[in-house]
C-alpha cells in the first residue's frame, strides 16, 4: 500500500497522537532485528511502536549530518555521513533498488511473488521495516525507497531526532532512557554486530515482524548466500564514523565479539527453522549447513574424497564448521553443544525438538558470555594466545571451505590486533584472505569454484607455522 | 558328470541351431515379449550355476572367425571374457579406490553384500551352487540363474517355447526391450528387493557417478555378444527401453521407501545439488515450473525419451505421462525430500503406468514411428532446461536413429553436428576392458561442467537446445 508523502506525514502524526494517548503493544524494532537475548525484556522496548522518518531528516535541509565535506570534530561526528552512506556505501544505500533488477526479478518469479518491492520477505531486509506492511504508515514511502538508511541501524528516530541534538543532554540521558525513545545504540561491537546480523544471518519472528530469514527456497530462486563474517564485512563497509576505544586489538576484538554475536544469531534462527518444522517449515532447512558441501561440481580427483571426511559419514550434511571458532574465543560449554548439533544434524531427517533445544541452549551460552564480556581490555598476550591456537587448528581448516576461510579471516583479524607486527607476514595473510574469496568483480561463480582443499591448506599450513 | 551330459546334449542339438528363427516383435500376443517375473516360489528352488556352467558350450570364438550361425555364435563367453567390461566388475573391488572407499565406509569391499551385489552374483535370497564361480558379473547376471535352465535351454524343443515357460525355469528374457530395461536397470540404476542400491555414502567415498542408462546405446558398446538385430528391434530398444526404464527407476523410489531407507540422497539427481553456483545460473533461469525451489528432484534423465515414447504411444499417453510427473513433484514440494508416503504412492502409480505403457508399445511395430520419434527427440519443447544427463540421454537416441533410419539427406552436415555433441556430452562410452572408467572420469564431470558454464550468457542446456533445432532443420 503505497501513500503519497502527505498522506504519510498525515498518517505518522495521526499515529503520534494515538502513540501519546493509547500504548499498546508493538514491537520495539531493536528487540526485533536482533536475535533476542535471555535478558528481561524492556517493557518500554516492549509497549511502544515508533515511526520513522527517513535519511532525508538525517541528511537533508536540516544539514546535521549532510555536510559535502568531513568535519573533524571534536566529537568524532563527521556531519557528512550521509553522503559517505549514500554514494560510498552503494550496498546499503542501493539495497532497495536492488530489488527492482534482473536478478531479483527472476528470484521473484521462481517463488511466485508478483513484485518484491512490495513483498514483506524482502522488505524485511532491503529497508528498513516495521512490523507490518500492511500498514506502512511509520515508514514514509521516501524512508522505504531509500533502503538499509540511518535508522536501519540507529533506530526509528522520530521520537528522538529533537532530542540529539542537545549533545550534552543526549549523552547525559542513561542508555535504556535512549533506548526507550527508539535509539539504536552502535558504538559499542556487540550492539552494533546485533544490529547486522538480524539482516546478515537472519532473525526468528518477534512481535509481528516477519522472519528475516533468506532459507534455502529463497537461495534457489536465486539469492546470494549470506556467509557472514562480522569483521571483514565491517571492514569493507565505508566507515562513516571514527571508531571510539580504537587502539590496541580493536581488529581482534571486532571478529571476536563478532563470530559470538553471529553464533548467537545463527542459533537462534536455527532453533526458529527447527521449531518451524512442526507447523510446516521446511525441514531439514538446508541453508543452515555448509552450503558448498553440495554445491560443488562433481570433480576427480576430488579434494573433499581425499580428506576422508574425518569425524563424518561420508556424504552427510555437515553443519557448523562456520561458526566452530567461537569455542576458541569462550568456554568449552559451547564447543560441546556445538558438537553435539552438529551430530543431530547429521541425520538426513534430524529430530527437530533435539536440535531447537540444542539451539536454544547455545545461544543462551553465548548470550551470558556477551553479558560479561566486552574485550575491551584484550591484550597482546590473549591474542597471541589465540594465534597459537588457530596455528594449531590445520585439521579444522582441512574440512571444507568453511572452516578454511573462517581460519584464514581469524588469522588476518587478530593479527592487525597485535601492536607490533611484520608487515611481510601480514601481507602475505592479506593475500590468502582474498586467494579464499571467490566473490569478486569479475566473478563468475557465488561458491569456490577454485578452491581445492589441498593446495589452499598448504599455503594456510605455511602461514600458521610461523604463528606458532 | 552332469556337465558332460549338458556338452553331449549340446553338441547333439547343433544342427538345429541353423534354424533361423529370428524373433518379430511386431505381432502383439508375441511368444517373445517378456511376461511378467516368474513365480515367486520357483525362485527358492533356483540357484546360481557360475559361468563354468556355460563357458564349455559358448566358448567359441576369440580370435578365430566365429561360425555362423542364425541364432547365436556360442562366442558368447570368449566376447564377454575377453572384451566385456562386466567380466571386470569383480576384479575392481579389489583397486585403489575401491580400498579407499572400504576405509572409509567400515567395510571389506570384496566381502560385502552392498558391493557384491551389484558386482558379482551374489544374491540376498539365491543361493550359489557348490562350485558356482560367484565372483563375475558373468551370464547369469543378466540371463537369470541357470539350475532352472542350464540343461533345459539344449534341448531341441526349446525354440518353440513360450517365455511364460523359460521364465518359470528362470531364464530372463532380455530379448526384449522391457526385459532387458529391468535387467540392466536392476545395477545401472538400482534393485531394492535384490539389494543393489548404491548409496550416497559411496559416491563421497568415490564410487563413480552412474551415469544415465539408455537401452540401445549401452547394448550396442557392451560389446554385444548376440547377431545385430533389425531396425525394428533397435527401434524397440530406445523408446520401450526408455519407458521401462522409467519405470524401474519409479519402482526403486517407491521400494527404498517401502524399504524405510528413503531419502538417501543418491536417490536423487546428482547435478540437482552438485553444481557450483554461478552468477549467470541457468537453474535460476529455467526456474522452477511451479514447484518449491530447491526440492532435490529424483533422476531427470529418464523422461525425455519416454517422453517421445508416450507420444509415439498417442492417445492419453503424453498426458497421463504429465499427470505421473506432476504428482511425484507435488509429493516432492511438501517437504525437502518430499513426504515419504506420499513419494510412494506417486513413484508407484508412476511405475505401474510406464511399465503398462512400455508394454503396449513393444506390442506394436516401432519402425514406422521411428521417424516421428527422431523428429520428436529434435523438437523436444523443453530442451534448453535439460541438465547434462538429460541432454545426453537426447543425443544417443539421436545418434542412434540417425544410424538406423540411414538418413542421407544433408548427412554430412547432420554428422558433423552429431560429432559436436560426442564431445560436449561425450557420448562415447568407456565400453570393454581396455579403457578404464576412471581415466575418462576426470574428463567426463568437466564435461559436466562446462555445460554448466555460461558462455556468453548461454548456458550449456541453450547451446544444446540450439543444436537440437539445428538437426530439426537439417532432418526436415
Amino acid at each position: 500500500m503505497k501513500l503519497s508523502l502527505f498522506s504519510a506525514a498525515l498518517l505518522s502524526l495521526g499515529c503520534l497522537i494515538a502513540l501519546g494517548l493509547m500504548p499498546f503493544s508493538g514491537v520495539s524494532f531493536s528487540e526485533a532485528r536482533t536475535a533476542a537475548p535471555p535478558s528481561t525484556p524492556d517493557p518500554h522496548l516492549q509497549d511502544a511502536l515508533f515511526t520513522y522518518t527517513g535519511p532525508g531528516k538525517c541528511g537533508g535541509a536540516a544539514g546535521c549530518h549532510g555536510r559535502a565535506t568531513a568535519l573533524d570534530a571534536e566529537d568524532d561526528i563527521f556531519s557528512n555521513e550521509y553522503w559517505t552512506w549514500l554514494v560510498d556505501d552503494k550496498r546499503h544505500s542501493e539495497s532497495f533498488a536492488t530489488l527492482s533488477n534482473e536478478r531479483s526479478l527472476e528470484i521473484a518469479r521462481n517463488l511466485g511473488i508478483k513484485d518484491p518491492t512490495q513483498d514483506e520477505r524482502c522488505l524485511t531486509c532491503h529497508t528498513i521495516s516495521v512490523a507490518d506492511y500492511q500498514d506502512d504508515e511509520h515508514v514514509p514511502e521516501v524512508a522505504f525507497a531509500s533502503g538499509v538508511s540511518c535508522e536501519a541501524c540507529h533506530g526509528p528516530a522520530e521520537d528522538w531526532i529533537r532530542e540529539h541534538h542537545n549533545r550534552e543532554e543526549w549523552r547525559s540521558m542513561s542508555r535504556e532512557g535512549r533506548e526507550a525513545l527508539g535509539f539504536m545504540h552502535t558504538e559499542d561491537i556487540v550492539s552494533r554486530a546485533r544490529s547486522c546480523v538480524g539482516c546478515h544471518v537472519g532473525a526468528a519472528p518477534k512481535d509481528g515482524v516477519v522472519a528475516l530469514d533468506a532459507n534455502h527456497e529463497i537461495m534457489a530462486a536465486g539469492h546470494p548466500r549470506l556467509d557472514y563474517e562480522f569483521r571483514e564485512f565491517h571492514s569493507r563497509m565505508p566507515s562513516h564514523w571514527r571508531e571510539r576505544g580504537g587502539g590496541e586489538g580493536l581488529e581482534a576484538r571486532i571478529w571476536a565479539i563478532g563470530q559470538v554475536v553471529t553464533a548467537e544469531a545463527a542459533l537462534d534462527l536455527l532453533r526458529h527453522r527447527a521449531e518451524s518444522a512442526a507447523t510446516g517449515g521446511a525441514w531439514p532447512e538446508f541453508a543452515d549447513y555448509d552450503c558448498f558441501a553440495c554445491h560443488h561440481d562433481l570433480r576427480d580427483p576430488s579434494w573433499q574424497q581425499g580428506r576422508k571426511y574425518p569425524g563424518r559419514t561420508p556424504g552427510a550434511l555437515p553443519w557448523g564448521d562456520w561458526y566452530q571458532l567461537v569455542a576458541l574465543i569462550i568456554d568449552r560449554d559451547v564447543k560441546a553443544t556445538l558438537a553435539e548439533l552438529e551430530t543431530a544434524l547429521a541425520a538426513v531427517y534430524p529430530d527437530a525438538g533435539e536440535v531447537a533445544r540444542l539451539a536454544t541452549r547455545g545461544r543462551d551460552q553465548l548470550a551470558r558470555w556477551l553479558e560479561k564480556n566486552t574485550l575491551e581490555d584484550l591484550n597482546e598476550e590473549t591474542m597471541r594466545g589465540w594465534l597459537r591456537e588457530l596455528a594449531s587448528l590445520g585439521d579444522y581448516a582441512m574440512r571444507s571451505w568453511d572452516s578454511a576461510r573462517q581460519l584464514t579471516l581469524a588469522v588476518n583479524a587478530v593479527y592487525l590486533g597485535l601492536p607490533s607486527r611484520d608487515d611481510a607476514l601480514a601481507a602475505e595473510i592479506a593475500e590468502l584472505v582474498k586467494a579464499s574469496a571467490f566473490d569478486g568483480d569479475e566473478a563468475e561463480h557465488e561458491s569456490p569454484y577454485e578452491y581445492n582443499g589441498d593446495s589452499y591448506n598448504e599455503k594456510l599450513a605455511k602461514i600458521l607455522e610461523r604463528l606458532r | 558328470m552332469k556337465q558332460m551330459i549338458v556338452v553331449l546334449i549340446g553338441v547333439a542339438t547343433l544342427p538345429l541351431l541353423l534354424v533361423s528363427t529370428e524373433p518379430s516383435y511386431s505381432a502383439p500376443g508375441n511368444p517373445n515379449l517378456a511376461s511378467p517375473t516368474a513365480p515367486a516360489q520357483l525362485q527358492n528352488d533356483m540357484r546360481w550355476l557360475g559361468v563354468e556352467s556355460c563357458r564349455p558350450c559358448h566358448k567359441e570364438g576369440g580370435d578365430e572367425a566365429p561360425k555362423k550361425h542364425d541364432r547365436i555364435q556360442l562366442t558368447e563367453y570368449t566376447i564377454w571374457s575377453t572384451k566385456d567390461k562386466h567380466s571386470q566388475a569383480f576384479a575392481v573391488l579389489d583397486n585403489d579406490r575401491s580400498k579407499r572407499m572400504g576405509e572409509m565406509l567400515g567395510l571389506d569391499p570384496k566381502t560385502d553384500p552392498a558391493c557384491l551385489s551389484c558386482h558379482s552374483l551374489s544374491h540376498p535370497t539365491i543361493p550359489t551352487s557348490d562350485d558356482a564361480k560367484m565372483d563375475e558379473v558373468s551370464c547369469e547376471a543378466c540371463h537369470g540363474p541357470a539350475s532352472g535352465y542350464g540343461l533345459e535351454h539344449t534341448v531341441s524343443d526349446w525354440q518353440s517355447r513360450g517365455w511364460d515357460e523359460r521364465e518359470a525355469l528362470g531364464m530372463k528374457n532380455v530379448f526384449d526391450a522391457v526385459g532387458r530395461a529391468k535387467q540392466c536397470a536392476s545395477c545401472h540404476v538400482g534393485n531394492v528387493a535384490e539389494g543393489k542400491v548404491l548409496l550416497h555414502s559411496f559416491y563421497a567415498a568415490g564410487h563413480p557417478p552412474l551415469p544415465g542408462l539408455e537401452i540401445d546405446t549401452f547394448s550396442q558398446a557392451m560389446p554385444r555378444h548376440w547377431n545385430p538385430r533389425s531396425v525394428e528391434h533397435r527401434g524397440q530398444l530406445i523408446f520401450v527401453g526408455a519407458l521401462a526404464t522409467l519405470a524401474e527407476s519409479m519402482t526403486f523410489v517407491a521400494d527404498s521407501v517401502a524399504a524405510g531407507s528413503w531419502p538417501d540422497y543418491a536417490s536423487f539427481d546428482c547435478a540437482s545439488c552438485h553444481h557450483d553456483l554461478r552468477i549467470d545460473s541457468w537453474r535460476r533461469a529455467r526456474g522452477y515450473a511451479g514447484g518449491v525451489p530447491g526440492r532435490p528432484q529424483p533422476r531427470t534423465w529418464v523422461n525425455p525419451i519416454a517422453s517421445v515414447a508416450a507420444e509415439l504411444l498417442g492417445g492419453r499417453a503424453p498426458q497421463r505421462l504429465a499427470t505421473m510427473q506432476k504428482n511425484l513433484r507435488e509429493a516432492l514440494d511438501l517437504r525437502p525430500f518430499g513426504e515419504p508416503q506420499a513419494v510412494r504412492t506417486a513413484a508407484q502409480g508412476f511405475a505401474e503406468w510406464a511399465h503398462g505403457a512400455a508394454r503396449e508399445l513393444a506390442g506394436r511395430e516401432i519402425e514406422p514411428l521411428m521417424e516421428q520419434g527422431l523428429a520428436a527427440l529434435c523438437n523436444l519443447e523443453d530442451a534448453d532446461r535439460l541438465d547434462f544427463d538429460s541432454a545426453r540421454q537426447v543425443a544417443w537416441a539421436i545418434d542412434s536413429l540417425v544410424k538406423l533410419l540411414d538418413v542421407s539427406q544433408k548427412r554430412g552436415e547432420i554428422d558433423a553436428v552429431l560429432k559436436q555433441l560426442a564431445g560436449t556430452l561425450r557420448l562415447e562410452l568407456p565400453a570393454g576392458r581396455d579403457v578404464s572408467i576412471l581415466d575418462r572420469l576426470p574428463g567426463n564431470l568437466n564435461a559436466i561442467s562446462l555445460y554448466e558454464d555460461a558462455v556468453d550468457g548461454e548456458a550449456g542446456s541453450a547451446r544444446f537446445a540450439k543444436q537440437l533445432q539445428r538437426l530439426a532443420e537439417l532432418l526436415d
